[in-house]
């Protein structure tokens, strides 16, 4: 029987696997036991830093009360039609600016520095014309999402090789026609990558303006269980919310991988 | 003559160019602003017509409050970034130089840059209390990743040749991180540290805003509050402004440090 010999190097190649992932496990439960040790002895105030058993049971709670529902869904509502009305406003803008070029390079500069701005300081704005219900946090995740998506479709237009414009011109075909058959066809992963960070945006800006002022939403709960002194829930609602981004971001990121296939 | 047309022929594609086009929309929106508010066919109180904004920024400067926001702010960033860098690239090293650290944490880095670190904010809160100090960590735990990540995608895509130069000039290992490494991967370094800065003011004026603690988000906040509407509008202007300078100034910057 020949002896399956491996190169030291070939070795460690196949070894990196499972060390990486002994790595991660390691980490977690360092993390975890970190957590449980600031958590129960005391070094820290009483309950700043609550065990995890103690989160786990707060969501749990929060989860079989009727009126967590309400928030919940408020809080979606908000960042889920804002995120569509930002995709439609941002799509339909970053294929204007790339199409017409003139005009893309006359705002791109705003657009790009606009999109740099934190966009939470224009709550004040907002809220003197939509009030301080879901509505104007419904607008704030249009400002928030719209920028990145706007943005990525425009580079992602002017990356499109211009044979293909070319094709589409010399078809004949109709500015609608042009949309449908070249651009949003060569523009499908550009677009997800922008949603993908705008949707992170319309979490983030809902929830923060909720916490700013609001009655109602995920965020002004939160808040008011800080400003109650209740960690454990708090925590909890955190939790939470970040699993909901990150679900929609893994989906999202799924939908931009499968474009590559 | 030839001297005077050809002034002539780059003063008027100057004039058609697509940028100062964009000056002249702007302009015009801000026209369309002060008459609207003028004629009355928007109340004041809901749009401060820009030059009553220039007039609330002029107030606010010779009171002292703009500048001492400003400065609040931009001290924060400061002292954010400086720690940001330090570690971040000391961070980056580190999972570069122990592969397998590296390509364990780095989906965990992706994520967590992905992810809404901003809602964590009450958690600083409860931790470093209503202080500068979770302003500054706050805006830490968002500037700190992209450097992170950036270090050490800027060491591992360093062309093989680089180092098989150093290789066979016979140079030590740290003559080799210092005079070809790092000068190697500096462009994607500076583009990390560029996205963490524009993360890092992000965090400090929203924590700023929403904990009313600090300068600039602080300053819009506390305006909003007692329905100073020019004085609100100008704060946020000057916010633009300051990210806009910063967009432009560091992108101008990451080209040149690339193209050098």
């Amino acid at each position: 029987m020949a002896q399956i010999s491996l190169s030291p190097a070939a070795a460690a190649l196949a070894r990196g696997p499972a060390r990486q992932r002994k790595i991660r496990v390691f980490t977690m439960l360092g993390i975890w036991a970190t957590w449980e040790i600031v958590a129960y002895s005391g070094l820290l105030f009483e309950g700043v830093v609550p065990s995890s058993l103690a989160i786990f049971v707060a969501l749990f709670s929060e989860l079989f009360r009727g009126n967590f529902y309400l928030h919940l869904g408020i809080t979606l509502g908000e960042v889920f039609s804002g995120f569509i009305i930002a995709a439609f406003i941002g799509i339909g803008l970053g294929i204007w600016m790339g199409a017409r070029r003139f005009f893309g390079k006359a705002v791109d500069l705003y657009i790009g520095s606009l999109g740099a701005t934190p966009k939470i300081i224009f709550l004040p704005i907002v809220m003197i014309f939509f009030g301080v219900g879901p509505e104007s946090k419904t607008v704030m995740a249009v400002i928030a999402g719209f920028f990145p998506i706007a943005i990525n479709t425009y580079v992602g237009m002017l990356e499109i090789p211009p044979v293909m414009i070319k094709v589409g011109k010399s078809f004949n075909l109709t500015r609608w026609q042009m949309v449908q058959k070249i651009y949003v066809p060569s523009l499908y992963r550009p677009i997800v990558v922008g949603m993908r960070l705008g949707l992170g945006g319309c979490f983030i800006i809902s929830v923060l303006s909720e916490a700013k002022i609001a009655n109602h939403g995920i965020g002004n709960l939160a808040i008011d269980y800080y400003n109650n002194y209740q960690m454990a829930e708090m925590y909890a609602l955190l939790v939470l919310i970040f699993v909901m981004a990150g679900a929609s971001n893994y989906g999202l990121s799924r939908l931009a991988n499968r474009s590559r296939a | 003559m030839r001297f005077v047309s050809a002034v002539h022929r780059r003063l008027s594609r100057f004039v058609r160019s697509p940028e100062v086009a964009g000056l002249v929309w702007l302009v015009a929106l801000l026209a369309l602003l002060e008459l609207s508010v003028g004629m009355g066919w928007v109340a004041k109180w809901v749009i401060a017509p820009p030059s009553g904004i220039y007039e609330a920024t002029i107030d606010l400067f010779s009171e002292g409050v703009l500048t001492d926001s400003l400065l609040l702010t931009l001290g924060l960033v400061g002292v954010t970034m400086s720690i940001a860098i330090v570690v971040g690239i000391t961070a980056g090293f580190l999972l570069f130089r122990f592969r397998d650290f590296g390509i364990a944490y780095e989906p965990w880095l992706g994520a967590l840059f992905a992810s809404p670190l901003p809602l964590a904010y009450p958690i600083f809160l409860v931790l470093f209390g209503r202080s500068y100090t979770t302003i500054v960590a706050m805006a830490l735990a968002y500037a700190t990743i992209s450097i992170i990540i950036n270090t050490r995608e800027g060491l591992m895509g360093i062309s093989p040749v680089l180092i098989n130069v150093g290789r066979s000039f016979n140079v030590s290992p740290r003559t080799m991180l210092w005079k070809i490494m790092f000068p190697a991967a500096i462009p994607t370094i500076f583009a990390g540290i560029r996205l963490g800065l524009i993360y890092g003011l992000l965090a400090i004026v929203a924590v700023e805003f929403l904990t009313d603690l600090g300068g600039l988000g602080r300053l819009v906040s506390d305006l909003n509050f007692r329905f100073k509407v020019p004085e609100t509008y100008s704060a946020i202007a000057i916010i633009v402004l300051l990210s806009a300078l910063f967009f432009l100034g560091l992108a101008r910057v990451e080209r040149w440090l690339r193209y050098r």
